[in-house]
């Protein structure tokens, strides 16, 4: 049971960490742009979606759709009017520019919460906290379900849309040769909005349905963020399968690492194979890049 | 577009330092002050003793950080407006603020700044005791009077040498020892069917956190007790599910967690999905927060912890209407009622300053000579919110003689506090005003 246990934790945690690793393997892939304020991007939403938790008697999920929707917006407009005009400068085609500004950007983001709302540590009070499911001997927690519902939903559905849409096509169409796609009529600039757009839309859904469990402070988005990189690399950059293989594999390495060591431990063997994959296998699990 | 980029990144940088640091306490101007004592001719009007500040202003113990920074400022605040140092003509106590971001040469480099670049006094601080380790040789090094604030971790006070300028009037690890079995002891006496002969310490991988193995779950094997788990986690874990279960199938008496405010909510939700009823004793660390009690809600409730302070210890203050100003201050400045991390911040500055005012002189030596010879009542300024017995700062040996802590405060110990009715109470060693809720529900 122990072991069964474990196996459902790390799925658990897994499609978590998907969700938030699959926005940055996104925007990698379309546009080259390593958005360094990821992390940052989902502590706002958790933000967000923590003071409308606060204000508002709307279930945390619903909250959750409202913070995607929000930070569609913001992404749409941060890569239209800012980025934008960055990468059009940039002859590179992993512009450095970008990883510079989104690294500055991140920097605003998190030292501008602190100044104005402070050091504090809040997790939101909602119907789901402490909440869990016991199935025979087996514990399932309800928001962490909930969460990895929500990021196989989200995952699959971004999936089909770049495989079956106009639209996606045109983002795979770009994302492969964009001199090739703006001569068949697709507009390159409006493209990268929409994909920047998808990829913070998706961590401002982690965002909401992260609340139920998960405290907010102006650093929190580290804890994550650094494990999506190691995900986008371990998937393979810009593979949206691998993301969601990336995050489980993580997650079931954590898992088991700690059940077998420490978690300590279990965070060096992921940074371990980080490494090893950037060594032996440069292009991810699941990415057609040739690197 | 190159212009555009700079503008950001170094907006981005002077936001990170605004929010980092470069604080200093709003203190009166000198000349609407006047001043208590008739200014020496080697102190000048309006000058002021500067007290360089490392504490975590960012990072994951940042709010623990900032709740600190609260302690220094109110104590510098009131004893500007009471009139500064005496024996300095009335100085005026200047903060200044460095962030440590909680990292131990983020830390360090931070305290030589101060010292090389800032010239400061003294310095205080740092919160963190793996910050702490690395700020004790620079203040031996450069010959600067250091007051410890928080680090309980007790090679904070150990060297191989003699330690001439670091001081700890708060608790170490080893100072709550003796107390911490004592009240296991009367936990197992009160409510036999609660297994107190056994337990699991979950502890982050941090010099704090390691303290707590080496000390309190040392000493509870060494007083015939099993450690049946003892996990490590790096501080801001993204889950504790396998820890818990192995909690859960393991047949353990109590836990003791050792973690901050964000890792604590974390894993006292994990401890409740997961349906454990075994009691937790929190070593201290993040539960000593309202951010605890406000992110756990109802779950905070009857927690026990180690603590240093709590409302019990300001009973027989030596002026209760100044505790009530501090708490209304304190509310409106980090909308948090009085804590441990301010009553600590209050004490390690107070020391210091009655320290400058004995010795008459900004000189370092003589400030750390005068810190070596404080004797302090229960009644003294530094002392409003603690309940230690006095302070005097001397060799004390650690909970299993091992070792030798300089500069100790000998009269420091902890308290078991319980939450009841959202607030902490003691309820060890004396537990006669707040009947303690054993087993916890």
């Amino acid at each position: 049971m122990l072991y069964l246990q474990t196996l459902v934790d790390a799925l658990m945690i897994g499609g978590v960490y998907s969700v938030i690793a699959v926005g940055l393997s996104l925007i990698f892939g379309v546009m080259r742009v390593i958005n360094w304020s990821h992390g940052e991007s989902l502590m706002v939403s958790m933000l967000l979606a923590l003071y409308m938790n606060q204000y508002t008697n709307l279930d945390p999920y619903v909250i959750m759709l409202i913070v995607g929707a929000v930070m569609f917006g913001y992404g749409y407009l941060l890569q239209s009017v800012v980025i934008s005009r960055i990468l059009a400068r940039e002859t590179a085609r992993e512009p450095i520019s970008c990883l510079l500004f989104t690294a500055g950007l991140g920097m605003v983001m998190s030292n501008g919460v602190q100044i104005v709302f402070g050091a504090k540590q809040v997790m939101a009070q909602t119907k789901y906290n402490g909440k869990a499911l016991h199935l025979g001997g087996l514990v399932v927690s309800l928001p962490k379900l909930i969460a990895f519902i929500v990021a196989i939903i989200a995952v699959v559905a971004l999936w089909v849309f770049l495989q079956k849409s106009e639209y996606g096509r045109a983002i795979r169409a770009t994302s492969q040769n964009r001199s090739v796609a703006t001569l068949m009529g697709i507009s390159e600039k409006r493209v990268y909005s929409v994909s920047f757009a998808i990829g913070t839309m998706l961590v401002g859904l982690a965002g909401g349905m992260l609340i139920p469990y998960f405290s907010v402070y102006p650093t929190v988005g580290s804890v994550f963020s650094n494990k999506s990189f190691v995900i986008v690399v371990l998937g393979g950059k810009g593979s949206v399968p691998g993301a969601l293989l990336g995050g489980l594999i993580v997650g079931l390495i954590e898992k088991f690492g700690a059940l077998f060591f420490s978690e300590s431990v279990a965070q060096i063997i992921v940074f371990l194979m980080f490494i090893a994959i950037l060594l032996f296998k440069p292009t991810g699990l699941l990415s057609k890049d040739k690197g | 577009m190159k212009k555009f980029l700079a503008i950001v990144l170094t907006l981005a940088m002077a936001l990170s330092l605004v929010a980092c640091g470069g604080k200093t306490t709003e203190t009166p101007a000198a000349d609407e002050k006047e001043p208590a004592t008739e200014q020496p001719a080697e102190t000048p009007a309006g000058d002021t003793y500067k007290i360089g500040v490392v504490l975590p202003m960012t990072g994951g113990s940042a709010r623990m950080g900032e709740l600190q920074y609260e302690g220094f400022k109110l104590f510098a605040e009131y004893y500007n407006e009471q009139g500064g140092i005496q024996s300095l003509g009335g100085a005026q106590i200047e903060l200044i603020l460095a962030d440590s971001t909680g990292d131990p040469a983020t830390g360090g480099s931070e305290a030589e700044r101060l010292i090389n670049n800032e010239g400061v006094d003294a310095l205080v601080g740092p919160y963190n005791s793996s910050v702490g380790a690395v700020m004790q040789p620079i203040a031996e090094k450069y010959g600067v009077p250091f007051s410890v604030s928080n680090c309980t971790a007790d090679n904070v006070q150990m060297t191989d040498g003699e330690l001439k300028y670091t001081f700890r009037p708060n608790h170490s690890n080893s100072s709550n020892v003796g107390m911490m079995l004592d009240c296991f002891k009367f936990l197992g006496e009160k409510d036999s069917s609660i297994d107190m002969n056994s337990f699991a310490i979950v502890y982050e991988n941090t010099d704090w956190g390691n303290s707590c193995i080496d000390t309190y779950a040392n000493a509870m094997e060494a007083a015939g007790m099993e450690m049946k788990i003892c996990e490590s986690f790096e501080s801001g874990s993204a889950d504790f599910s396998t820890i818990v279960n192995k909690i859960k199938n393991a047949d353990v008496g109590f836990i003791m967690p050792c973690m901050y405010v964000s890792d604590a909510v974390l894993f006292m939700n994990q401890y409740a999905e997961y349906g454990l009823t075994n009691p937790l004793i929190w070593a201290g660390g993040g539960i000593l927060t309202d951010d605890f009690l406000t992110s756990v809600g109802d779950l905070a409730e009857n927690q026990i912890s180690l603590n240093g302070w709590c409302v019990d210890t300001m009973a027989d203050s030596a002026d209760p209407e100044l505790c009530d100003w501090l708490g209304e201050r304190c509310m409106e400045d980090t909308d948090s009622g009085l804590n441990e991390n301010v009553a600590n911040g209050w004490v390690a500055i107070g020391t210091l300053i009655q320290a400058v005012e004995n010795a008459g002189t900004k000189d370092k030596d003589a400030v750390a000579q005068a810190m070596s010879e404080l004797k302090l009542g229960r009644d003294s300024l530094a002392l409003l919110l603690h309940a230690y017995q006095g302070i005097e700062l001397t060799d004390v040996a650690t909970w299993d003689g091992s070792g030798t802590m300089q500069n100790q405060n000998k009269y420091a110990s902890g308290i078991m506090t319980q939450i009841i009715d959202g607030e902490y109470r003691q309820v060890y060693p004396d537990w006669s005003a707040n009947p303690l809720v054993w087993p916890v529900a």
